[in-house]
This record gives C-alpha cells, structure tokens and sequence, in this order.
C-alpha cells in the first residue's frame, strides 16, 4: 500500500538522500531510512478531506484539457512559426548558412508579425473571442520590450537563442502560457483563430499560408545569397528534403489541428515557381525591407556562376562559357544594380536567376548552332570531318552527339520523375477530421488504408526500396571516364568561332518571338505555339525546363526577353516602321 | 553532298529574306527572318489541378498501363500508392475511387502470382466496408468468383449474408443486384437439391428417412422461392429458368413450368431469346405435346434463328403432317438452312433437299422450287455450286457430291458448272448412274419447267 503510493514520488530526501518513503498514519510522507518528515502529504482516496493535499500534487498535464483531448490553445501564426522553424533547420542541414534560422528567418517573422499586427505591436488585431492571460514570462530571457502577446515574444526569443534544447522547449513554453479560460472557444477548430482566419483573408496585409513559408524561405536565402536557388527549393521540397508537405504531423502533440486548421495547413499540391516568385516579391512589399546585399561577380546568384553550374549540368563544353560571359557583359545583366533585389525601389523587379542563367546559355547555343533543324546538324557533320581529320588534339564539340547523349538522358529521367511523381504520397498518417462527428468515420478510414496498404506490401516480398539519393543541387552528373554517357565539358568550340563581335557570329540567327501585344499597348511579348518551333530548340528548351523544373514557358519568355535585349529589337521595330 | 545542303540552305534563306526585318544601322550585319507561324496568340489555359489529384491521375494511368501488359507485380506495388485518393477531400471522388480501388485491386490479386484466394477474401471485405453503395456488388461479384473456383459454400455463405444486408434505403440499382443475389442463391439451392435428390434416387427405397426427405424439400422450397422471384424481372436468366422448370417438373407442376416458360419466351418486357424457344420447345416434347403445338414454337424460333439446328427437327414435323401447305414450309426451311455457312457442308440437309425436290417434283410443284430459287439464283451458284467446291466436294466425298450435282442440276440445267464438272469426274466411276442422272436433271430442270 504503502509502496503504491510513494512510487511516484521519486525525490531524494534532503537529509539522507536516499529515495525511500513511507506514509505515516496522518497521511504525511517520511524517509523510512532517516524517519525524517516532510510536508508532502499523499494523495489518498479521501479526497474530501484532504482537498489541500490534493491540490499540491496534481500533476502538470491535467491543466487545461478538455474532453475532446483538444489538446492546448495555441494561433495559427504558431502553427507557422512551428514550420518555418523546421523549414529553417531543414535548409541549415542542406548546408546553408545556420545564420539563416536565428538571424536572417526569425527576423524577418519578427517583423511580419509586427507588420501584420499579430505581435510587437501596441493594437494588435482584434480576433472577436481573441482572449489571452497574459502571463509572466517565466524564463524571462525576452529581450524585446512590448506588451502584447508575451507568449509569441517568449517562443521567439527561445528560438533565436541557438541552443537546440531549448528551440525544442520553445514551443511547450508557448503552449503552456498561452492558457485561455474562455469556453467559448472550444467549437470546431483546434488553433483559437482557425475559424476567423480564413475569413480575414479580406483585411489588409498579407495573410500567412503555407506557400509564403516557402516564400520566407526563399527571401531569406536570396538575403543570405545562398547558392539554393528557388528552383533548387522547390525541387527539394518536392523531394521531401525541406519539409513543406503534412509538416503539422510533427507539431507538438498538444496542438491538435481540427476544421479549418486543415484548410490553412494541409497541402494539396506544390507551387510553382512563379507563384512563389511573386508571394517573395509581395512579401518583401510588405515588409519594407531594405536594399537587400548586392549580388556581385562572387555570388553564386551572378548569372556568370549559374551559367557554368547549368553548362556543367547540361554536359555542354566548359569554352561555351567565353560566350556566356560575352553575352551577360552585352546584354548587362551581370551588373550589380540589375541583380540586387530591392523591394521598395520604384522598378523594383524579381529576377528569375537560374532562369536567366539558362536563358543566356540557349541564347549562346542558338548564337552558335542556330538551332533551326538545319544549321545545326550540317554543322555537326562539318565538325565530324574535321575531328576525323586531326584525331588527336582537342576535340570538336559535336551538336549531334550531344543531342543523342543528351536525348537518351532526358529521356530516361523524365521517366523515372514521373514514376516518382506516381508514388508520391500526400496524405499524413495523422487522421485529420473538420468536425468531432467525423472523427470515427476518417479514423476507421484511416486504419481501412493502412490495412490494404499492408496486404498489398505483403504481396510484394520482394520490395525493393527505390534508392533515395541524398539532396543534390544537380539532376545530372557527367564524369570523363564513361563511355555510355560521353562527357563533352573538354570539348573546343573553336571552329564555330566565326567572328568575335557577337551580333556577327552567325548570320542565320532567328529571333523567335518578336511580335509585341499591341492590345492596348500592354507590351507583353506573346506567347508563340509550341509546335512552331523548330525540333532542336525545343529540345534544348525542354531539357533545361526540365532540369529547372519550371514550365516550358516560362523559359521561353526568357529567352525572348535576353533576345529583346541583346538585339534591341524594340528599337529595330520602331524604325522599321518608319522606314515603311 | 554537305556542300550542297549548304547552298539548298542558303537558297532557302534567300528566298525568305522578303519576309525578315533588317536590322536597322546598329546592327547593319544581322537579319532577323520573321517566321509569321509561330506568332500566333496562344491562350494559355490553365486548369487548376492541386498536386495531390496529379499524382493520383498518373498513378491510376500507370496501373491501367501495368495490367493491360499483365505485370501484376508493378501493378500492386503502385496500387499501394494509389490508396490514398480514398482520402480525397471530396465524398464524390471518394466513393468513385473506391469502385476503382476495388476493381482494380481484384483484378491485380487475382492475377498475382503471390496471393492466395485468403487474400481476396480479405479484400472483398475491405471493400464492403470502404465503398457501401457498392457493397451488393461485392458480394455478388466475390461469389461469382468462389464459384469459378469451386468453392460453392463459401459462396453459398456470401450470398445469403448479402442478402440479409440492411443499409439504409437501396436504391434501384441495389434492388436489382439483390434481385441477382437471391437468385445467385437459390440456384445454390437447387444445385444441393439436385445433388441431394440424386442420391436420394440411387439408395433403396427403404433406406430413405422422413428426415432427409424433409431437409431435400426444403431445400426445393428455398429455391423455387427465389428463383420464382428471379425470373419476373425482364432479362435472361436462362441457366435459372431451367432450374426452376426442372424443380417445378420434379414436384409435378406442369402447368406452372409452362406458364414460367411460357411467360419467359412471349413476354414482351423480355429481351428476345431463342433459348427461351429452345426451352419452351423441349419441355413441351418432354412431356409429349402435340405436334401442331410444337410447331407453333418452333415457326417463332425459325423466324429469329433460321439456322438453328432444331430445324430439322421442325422440317420433319412438317413433313409428318398432311398439309401440301406444311411440305411448302419445309422445303423453305431446308433452303434457309443452306443460307448459312455453317450448313453448308451438312450431307444430310442436301439429302433433306434433294428428296423433297423429287418429291415436289413429282407431285408437280416445280413452282415450289422456283420460288425458292428465284431468291437465291444470284448468290447460291457462288456459295455452294462454284468449279473449286465441285472438285473439292467430289475429292470429300462423291456420292453426296453427286447429289448435290443433281440439286444443282435440276436448279440450273445440266449447262451448269457444278454438275458439268462432277458428271465429267465421275462418269469414268459411275458411268450408269451418272446418265441417269443425266436423263432426269434434262427432264425436271426449272429452265425446262419453265419453257413449256
């Protein structure tokens, strides 16, 4: 009996150190080894006359639940918070810089929350049954002075202080202040502003939701200049390596997502790279944020950089790199101003920097092979003759071989993307409910799937798990030494070099997209049909869509812009109508 | 040879060169061909779809892909993919995955080499619990499959427990599939009838305890109820109707097995079936009907199927009887029989044929014949009297070659191919008989007939 009763009760004792309890007849513990006794009291059956001595040793976790296991009350904005927290680490452990998390992300959250009033602010917004002790901050270590929403402040200011024990404290503390004495609130969703949330979408600001985490995300890498570009992003999300997908799985076990927590939380699909673009350009709209570090010659960022990662990604000879460079120099879209992002300037504008990168890269191929069906393969055959005339010696990079080599490949990984993209799995283990008389339907739902996807495992005794690689910024991979899939970066180029000014290089060059929206004078290039294009253009646009894992179009606009640039074409236009 | 691409592309570019802008002086070198094709407007439509219903689409597509080339491997490890559209935050989409769920992963465990009939059991069950509209479905098509692989108690077991089902209201369609189901079942009943009866009839008399008489006619009375139920609902339900007419014949029930049968041939909200004839027609036979009434049931059946082979069955009726009006009819139904391919090597139709034709011939009524001919002389010469089948037939066999020499004779006069060639082939053999032959076709052809 007595043993029952003081097994939990797993203090040393103060005189004796020794664990070793007995109750004494008046209910008091004492050390049996020191007969020392203490004030403790047990907590007896006799509840109704030892109410005081129950009241001491209720445990911690009895606080504030309710009975539909609801779990703590806790905001939205902590649900974001939770995942920007885990996106952070995840980019830390892709190997970024971890300034990222404690600095650079946490303060631009800092002052989303300030700007959309939801912390650090003297009138914060009214959520109609928005009600909150305030309690005293008990680890104290805030170092911002203001007076609403101390619970927010005390998770931040555990998450910038860069002890791990505590970033995982950080967001209990949270739960644990954030203790709400109105019942009011315990109808239908699990956050206390889930309900409204959605329905505040009309109200001034920029409201959080699962694609601006990426958004952060990507404003803070850009901040960093970090060599993740958005591409690189996304492409890791996809591939679960930046968590984005079902990230509310891993929340603390007492926030407990209900109703339209699962609309602002579950996600059905990943955004695309435009999208994100313009949520990152919005966001820093927003934010007032300042001229952000310049992207310089050293940055990865500089389309130079890019320009030799794609070339080395696309198997192309490293000399076409001369031309490249040529290009951004004419073209001015290497210089410092062009590139630095600087959200509040007037032609502010964001720039797609991989795009741009491989856009100057088709550019040059065009430049250089012409890319109409024609030019490019009898140049191919001229090279042929030439390799076979001086077969040693550096060789002649071919467009045809490379077109097999690089066919071949494609080929093969639009494949294997798309058997992946098959067996993607996007619902979380976690049953998720909108309403408590759904729950034992999802829940036996849930067990129904788990029991076919065990039968259906079974079947397959032989499983084979597909092979996940590590996280790589690069789809391909070329080596010297395999004769499979030559590797054509030692190749020369010189014999295409026809002149050294590049409007001369080639006569035949075609511009592929000229025409200008005149609806209204929008100047809008129009988008061309697809099947217009030449066959090698096309291919070469795909292949680089594809390594970017953006839209077709989205390259070709580049493209068409580069063009505009380089050729001035505008200018050409105006005066040809003149002429007429 | 590459110089000469060279020019072709050099000419080509020659000849486009009215259509290009020429960069003004600022880059006086360079041309800038316009190709008007590709600068067309494009509207760009883009449906939303979320990623999750991507995925799912392509991974139905690449299942549908696996099964049609039989790899059922592939095809269940993507099904374990594929499970989680049953979480589609729609119910539409839900309860549709969940029949293709269903189907598909019946078809794969079926034709996996690694799962047992446990296995689809199991998944049947599953299915019953995730897609209730399709419960009924489910069952009746699991039975379906415990009987193709002799498994007739678990099936019986499936059945009746579908049966029992109560769900809300059912819907038209489920009323249907229950309608099945019971006659799923009471066709069981009747197998273990049959079976049981069988037995019952081999031991001796005295053997046989009021028990299992009693227990055999349960068994009777179960099934007849369901099949009786069965068999109202228009459709063909012919291996059901046999049972039902064999149960209700085995207690006597005559006139009842008729109406059943008869209900099942005439009823107009009823499919046209010629089985439901063929049955008619033999239960009438089996319990020895009269002759006119059997040939009222086989003149419908002659009429949706004149190549059926209880056509000569009707042919002899005819004959039997004593109307000139009735041996018409049988000449006629000899000729429709020769329509078809699959009669047209029957020796004894031609036998049929060549008999009535003397006979008709002989009674004077060549007209008969003609009549009949008239409809056929453009295409039958073709069909059965060509040089190649005269060959062939009298290589087969000559004695029916020459028969059908004779018929072909007294249709088209002996100037004709067919009886031409088996009178030259066989008048070395059957010198005698051919001239005969010869003689009679000269006398009774219809060119003959009608030139006097």
């Amino acid at each position: 009996m007595d043993e029952e009763d003081t097994r939990d009760f797993q203090q040393a004792c103060n005189q004796c150190s020794v664990i070793n309890w007995g109750i004494s007849d008046e209910g008091k513990f004492f050390c049996k080894s020191c007969h020392n006794v203490i004030e403790k009291t047990a907590d007896v059956a006799s509840e109704v006359f030892m109410q005081n001595a129950r009241v001491n040793t209720i445990s911690k976790g009895l606080k504030k639940r309710d009975k539909l296991d609801r779990g703590c009350e806790w905001y939205v904005c902590e649900g974001f918070q939770y995942i920007l927290n885990q996106q952070a680490k995840a980019l830390v452990n892709l190997g970024t810089s971890p300034l990222i998390k404690d600095e650079i992300l946490c303060n631009i959250w800092r002052r989303y929350l300030q700007k959309s009033r939801n912390a650090y602010t003297n009138k914060p917004i009214d959520h109609s049954n928005r009600k909150r002790t305030i309690s005293e901050s008990s680890s104290g270590s805030s170092g911002l002075q203001t007076d609403s929403d101390l619970s927010l402040v005390r998770g931040w200011s555990s998450l910038s202080e860069s002890d791990p024990e505590s970033q995982d404290n950080s967001i209990q503390s949270l739960n644990d202040t954030v203790v709400s004495d109105d019942e009011a609130t315990s109808i239908r969703s699990g956050s206390i502003d889930g309900r409204l949330y959605l329905r505040a979408a009309c109200r001034k600001g920029l409201l959080m939701s699962m694609p601006l985490t990426l958004a952060f995300c990507y404003l803070a890498l850009l901040w960093l200049r970090e060599s993740i570009t958005l591409a690189d992003l996304l492409r890791f999300v996809s591939e679960r390596h930046v968590p984005y997908l079902n990230t509310f799985q891993y929340f603390p076990e007492e926030m407990k997502l209900y109703g339209p927590d699962i609309h602002i939380f579950q996600v059905q699909s990943i955004p695309s790279y435009e999208e994100i673009q313009r949520k990152m350009h919005q966001l820093a709209e927003f934010l007032d944020m300042p001229r952000f570090p310049e992207i310089t010659e050293k940055c990865f960022l500089h389309p130079n950089i890019l320009c030799i990662k794609y070339l080395m990604e696309a198997n192309l000879p490293e000399s076409m790199h001369i031309w490249t460079r040529r290009l951004v120099k004419k073209m001015g879209i290497g210089e410092v101003d062009f590139l630095t992002f600087y959200p509040l300037s007037r032609r502010a504008k964001t720039i797609k920097y991989e795009v741009q990168a491989v856009a100057v890269i088709v550019v040059a191929l065009k430049l250089l092979f012409v890319l109409d069906d024609k030019h490019e393969w009898f140049l191919s055959n001229q090279a042929d003759e030439i390799n076979k005339q001086n077969s040693e010696g550096l060789k002649l990079f071919q467009f045809k071989k490379w077109y097999k080599v690089m066919r071949l490949r494609l080929g093969e990984s639009e494949k294997e993307v798309e058997e992946q993209a098959a067996r993607h799995m996007w619902k979380c283990e976690k049953p998720l409910f909108f309403s408590i008389k759904d729950k034992s339907v999802i829940y036996k739902r849930k067990r129904m799937i788990h029991s076919l996807k065990k039968q259906f495992v079974r079947l397959n005794s032989s499983h084979q798990t597909l092979e996940k690689g590590g996280p790589s910024s690069f789809r391909f991979n070329w080596s010297e030494d395999n004769s499979e899939r030559p590797c054509f970066h030692g190749d020369s180029l010189e014999a295409y070099e026809k002149s050294e000014r590049i409007t001369t290089v080639n006569v035949h060059y075609w511009v592929n997209c000229l025409k200008i929206c005149r609806d209204k004078y929008c100047g809008h290039l129009t988008k061309p049909e697809e099947k217009h294009f030449p066959g090698s253009y096309l291919f070469v646009l795909n292949l680089f869509s594809f390594l970017l894992g953006i839209e077709f179009s989205i390259l070709h606009q580049e493209v068409c812009q580069l063009e505009h640039i380089l050729f001035d074409i505008p200018e050409t236009l105006k005066r040809k109508r003149k002429y007429k | 040879m590459d110089a000469e691409i060279a020019q072709l592309i050099a000419e080509q570019d020659a000849s486009t060169c009215e259509e290009s802008v020429w960069a003004s002086c600022s880059h006086p070198e360079i041309r800038l061909p316009l190709p008007t094709s590709i600068l067309q407007f494009q509207n760009v439509s883009d449906r939303k779809q979320t990623g999750f219903r991507k995925t799912v689409q392509t991974c139905l597509n690449r299942i549908q892909n696996t099964m049609f080339h039989h790899q059922w491997q592939t095809a269940a490890e993507l099904m374990t993919n594929y499970f989680q559209i049953l979480e589609d935050n729609t119910t539409r989409k839900q309860e549709s995955a969940s029949k293709v769920v269903w189907r598909m992963g019946t078809a794969i465990l079926q034709h996996h080499p690694n799962s047992c009939t446990e296995d689809i059991s199991l998944f049947a069950g599953k299915m019953k619990n995730i897609g209730v509209k399709h419960y009924l479905k489910v069952c009746l098509e699991h039975a379906i499959h415990l009987l193709c692989i002799g498994k007739m108690d678990e099936a019986y077991r499936e059945l009746t427990l579908a049966e029992t089902w109560r769900y809300g209201e059912k819907s038209v369609d489920q009323q249907k599939v229950l309608k099945l189901i019971q006659g799923y079942r009471a066709m069981l009943d009747y197998y273990t009838w049959a079976k049981k009866n069988g037995v019952l009839h081999q031991t001796a008399d005295d053997a046989v305890d009021s028990y299992s008489t009693q227990e055999i006619h349960n068994y009777f009375r179960q099934a007849s109820i369901g099949l009786h139920d069965a068999v109202q609902i228009p459709g063909v339900w012919d291996p059901f109707i046999l049972s039902y007419v064999n149960l209700l014949d085995f207690y006597d029930g005559f006139e009842e097995a008729l109406t059943v049968l008869n209900n099942y041939a005439y009823n107009s909200k009823f499919p046209p079936n010629p089985n439901a004839h063929v049955y008619l027609y033999e239960f009438l036979k089996r319990h020895e009907a009269s002759p006119k009434k059997l040939m009222k049931v086989l003149r419908i059946l002659y009429q949706l199927v004149p190549s059926h082979e209880l056509m000569l069955e009707f042919h002899s009726l005819l004959l039997q009887s004593e109307k000139k009006k009735h041996h018409k009819e049988a000449l006629g139904v000899l000729f429709c029989l020769l329509d078809f391919p699959t009669w047209k090597e029957n020796d004894c139709t031609w036998k049929r044929l060549m008999k009535q034709m003397k006979k008709a011939i002989a009674q004077g009524h060549s007209d008969w014949i003609k009549e009949q001919w008239e409809l056929r002389q453009d295409w039958w010469p073709a069909f059965h009297f060509s040089e190649f089948r005269a060959h062939r037939d009298f290589e087969e066999n000559e004695s029916s070659a020459c028969r059908k020499a004779m018929i072909a004779g007294i249709l088209m006069g002996k100037g004709c191919k067919y009886f031409a060639t088996i009178y030259r082939l066989g008048y070395k053999v059957q010198n005698v008989k051919l001239k005969k032959m010869r003689q009679y076709v000269k006398d009774h052809n219809l060119l003959q007939l009608s030139a006097c």
